[in-house]
């Protein structure tokens, strides 16, 4: 597997795919949905009704990101 | 001398030289100055904003020599502040750039292909160290899942297993 030299451009490369990512206190998962300069955006996919929620993620409070 | 108290609220270097091009421009020199000195004082203003201290000095310099309408109190007051201003935001310098937890990600590197257990602020992460990128370490976990880690959020870093080249 080819790695890009940052995270962005990585993650650019990862959209679209099922995402693991941890905070300093808990960890979300959802689908990657964009990447830009400091933010990680995802849509969260709720139990029970199928439904999503939109989250934004500053890269700053990241601690890693577990792609499946 | 009432001039001085407003250079001390910043907390900032940056804030500090805002306050210092304001007190120049607005409540010294704006009214006493000559055209032809217009362009030294945008050059001034201008290595203020890219906060670079040394071009900041030599500029300023040369446009206290070339000021001859200034009074020798006002251009007093001018270097009083800005030797206070300068003697506060000292100990706030870097003595380096921040390099972005480098150090880590340096050692780091000598040791791709080897099982490690990163523990992070959340936890650990454990798995064979795949790439080290500028801002990000890549794991791939026994358990198949691809991690990037931000190295700023490493705490301790366990080699289980040395891995070769």
């Amino acid at each position: 597997m080819n790695f890009e030299d940052t995270l962005v451009l990585q993650l650019q490369e990862q959209i679209g795919r099922f995402v693991e990512i941890a905070t300093d206190d808990t960890i979300v998962t959802g689908i990657l949905f964009q990447i830009s300069e400091g933010l990680i955006e995802i849509s969260q996919v709720l139990p029970g009704y199928g439904g999503v929620l939109p989250t934004l993620l500053p890269t700053s409070s990241v601690n890693f990101i577990r792609v499946q | 001398m009432a001039r001085r108290t407003e250079l001390v609220n910043g907390s900032t270097l940056s804030d500090r030289l805002t306050q210092l091009n304001e007190l120049l421009f607005e409540n010294i020199v704006l009214d006493q100055i000559e055209d032809n000195l217009s362009q030294t004082l945008q050059g001034l203003s201008d290595s203020l904003a890219l906060n670079n201290i040394d071009d900041f000095l030599s500029q300023l310099g040369n446009l206290l020599n070339s000021i001859g309408s200034l009074t020798s109190s006002t251009v007093e007051l001018i270097l009083e502040s800005i030797r206070s201003i300068l003697e506060s935001v000292t100990p706030s310098l870097p003595d380096t750039p921040p390099t972005n937890n480098g150090g880590i990600l340096d050692r780091l590197e000598e040791l791709l292909n080897s099982q490690l257990m990163v523990t992070t602020n959340y936890g650990p992460v454990t798995g064979e160290l795949v790439f080290v990128g500028n801002d990000y370490i890549a794991l791939q976990e026994t358990t198949g899942g691809l991690t990037y880690i931000l190295p700023s959020k490493i705490q301790m870093v366990d080699i289980l297993g040395e891995g070769g080249l």
